[in-house]
């Protein structure tokens, strides 16, 4: 092969290589509306108890916003330990609320019940846009707010008691201490 | 003509205005839908494998054209309501590189390098005024590309479509329906009633299982999901939709009939329970003479 095609298709495939590398770096960019930092999207609407909640009104100067279904096995596990968080560290300042979405309504308030997410309120959200708002792709999926309402953390999967004790217990002794 | 004829033709007249008005406004919008599509069908369905938000039966992808019905109600334009999805799931939603930035780069860079390529490649072999001929070629070309595609693509966004001047069947129209609104449990449903009324049982139960993924807890979809597949000898997988329904839904008398019906003929032991509770909750059932037949069998433990 002559020298200048050599070293001209040489040119091509490095900067066609450049510009891969630059492309994946650029398109796995985090989100900046739905990752930690970002403040939390608006939150309002109505509730599986028929009344209208938002998330502006929620007190509480930690607030886990959790998005579940009742068709999801994981959603059922979790419930148990939002449940006991919200009960156990309510006088610390925490606040759950939880947005039942891509769901039917009569299923939903059967597993609240069933399962006792019926403690905290929740939001209806049967068409999802809420939860694609928030940026969620899987349920269930938990987003700390601090007390500024800003995304402290986000987590994918259902949560637990461990979780909870390492980024919600800090959080609540960080604020309660401030 | 009365002042009270005038008054009341002016207050009919107003009436028939405002109803009117009323009317144009709650309409349904038949653009709507394919607006709706067009941006759908740019953005990734986060929770899908390649599959566009337009096409994906997925629960997000549902909430994703709920979102971009609203947004498009509400005066967005497409490309902003890109970016209000890019915010939230990142660059990797869109289908297609973004038209700046490092994405314009991955558009522009193939369009200069492909003459630049054959040129370079070119130049050894013929003299550099026929390189220079082969050069503007490759790139009139690569520009007449470009101008046909824009063209192409401003044709399709006239709406410019071929009449359909035949008519159409029920599922043919139901397959477009699916088509244009995946997310449609009901027209899902619908497809798959169509077809299985043709004779089109594997089909059937392929849309039947794509509206159970949409409703997986209407108990009595779930139970055609699992008819269905019972009928074109997918047993296995109906019976594995059957078992969470009939725990669920203990007196879902077709659903435990159906299961029974499967166990038995599996031998499985567990069908004794479920036939009895059959005959239980629906003794006139025109199946229930069967299922005392297969009880009688001896499948009973």
């Amino acid at each position: 092969m002559h020298p200048t095609v050599r070293r001209a298709l040489l040119w091509s495939v490095a900067v066609l290589a450049l510009v891969g590398v630059l492309a994946v770096l650029s398109a796995v960019r985090e989100p900046s509306r739905s990752a930690p930092g970002a403040s939390a999207p608006r939150l309002s609407g109505t509730g599986l108890d028929g009344a209208t909640h938002d998330l502006a009104d929620i007190r509480g100067t930690v607030v886990l916003v959790n998005f579940w279904a009742s068709w999801c096995a994981p959603c059922r596990e979790e419930t148990e330990v939002l449940v006991l968080a919200g009960e156990r560290y309510a006088d610390d300042g925490l606040a759950v609320i939880g947005v039942n979405s891509q769901d039917r309504p009569r299923y939903a308030r059967r597993a609240a019940a069933a399962w006792g997410a019926d403690a905290y309120p929740n939001l209806l959200d049967e068409d999802g846009r809420l939860a694609v708002a928030w940026g969620v792709v899987g349920l269930p999926e938990t987003f700390v707010l601090g007390p500024d309402r800003t995304i402290v953390e986000r987590h994918k999967g259902a949560v637990t008691e461990q979780w909870i004790d390492d980024t919600v217990v800090p959080l609540l002794a960080e604020a309660g201490a401030s | 003509m009365s002042s009270w004829t005038v008054r009341i033709i002016v207050g009919a007249a107003g009436l028939v205005a405002t109803l009117g008005l009323w009317a144009t406004a709650t309409a349904p919008n038949p653009d709507a839908d394919s607006d709706v599509r067009e941006v759908a069908a740019t953005l990734r369905c986060p929770t899908c494998v390649a599959e566009s938000a337009a096409d994906s039966t997925a629960p997000l992808a549902a909430g994703m054209r709920a979102s971009i019905d609203e947004q498009l109600r509400a005066g967005r334009t497409p490309e902003e309501i890109r970016g209000w999805f890019v915010e939230r799931y990142g660059e990797q939603v869109l289908l297609e590189p973004p038209r700046h930035g490092i994405g314009m780069l991955l558009w522009i860079l193939p369009l200069v390098l492909a003459p630049l390529v054959t040129w370079a490649v070119l130049r050894g072999r013929a003299g550099p005024r026929t390189s220079a001929v082969i050069l503007a070629a490759a790139s009139a070309a690569m520009l007449a590309g470009i101008a046909g595609t824009a063209w192409l693509v401003a044709g399709r966004q006239d709406g410019a479509r071929p009449a359909n001047t035949q008519v159409a069947r029920p599922v043919d129209v139901l397959q477009e329906a699916a088509a244009d609104s995946p997310g449609d449990v009901r027209v899902r449903a619908a497809l798959a009633h169509a077809l299985d009324a043709t004779g089109r049982v594997a089909d059937a139960a392929e849309q039947y299982r794509a509206a159970v993924r949409l409703a997986p807890l209407d108990d009595n979809l779930v139970y055609r999901a699992a008819f269905a597949l019972s009928r074109i000898d997918r047993a296995e997988e109906a019976a594995a939709l059957l078992e969470p329904l009939v725990a669920r839904t203990p007196d879902h008398a077709e659903a435990v009939l159906l299961l029974g019906t499967l166990r038995h003929d599996t031998g499985d032991p567990r069908a004794g329970e479920l036939l009895r509770r059959f005959i239980e909750l629906a003794p006139d059932h025109p199946a229930a003479e069967q299922a005392r037949i297969m009880l009688a069998d001896g499948v009973a433990p």
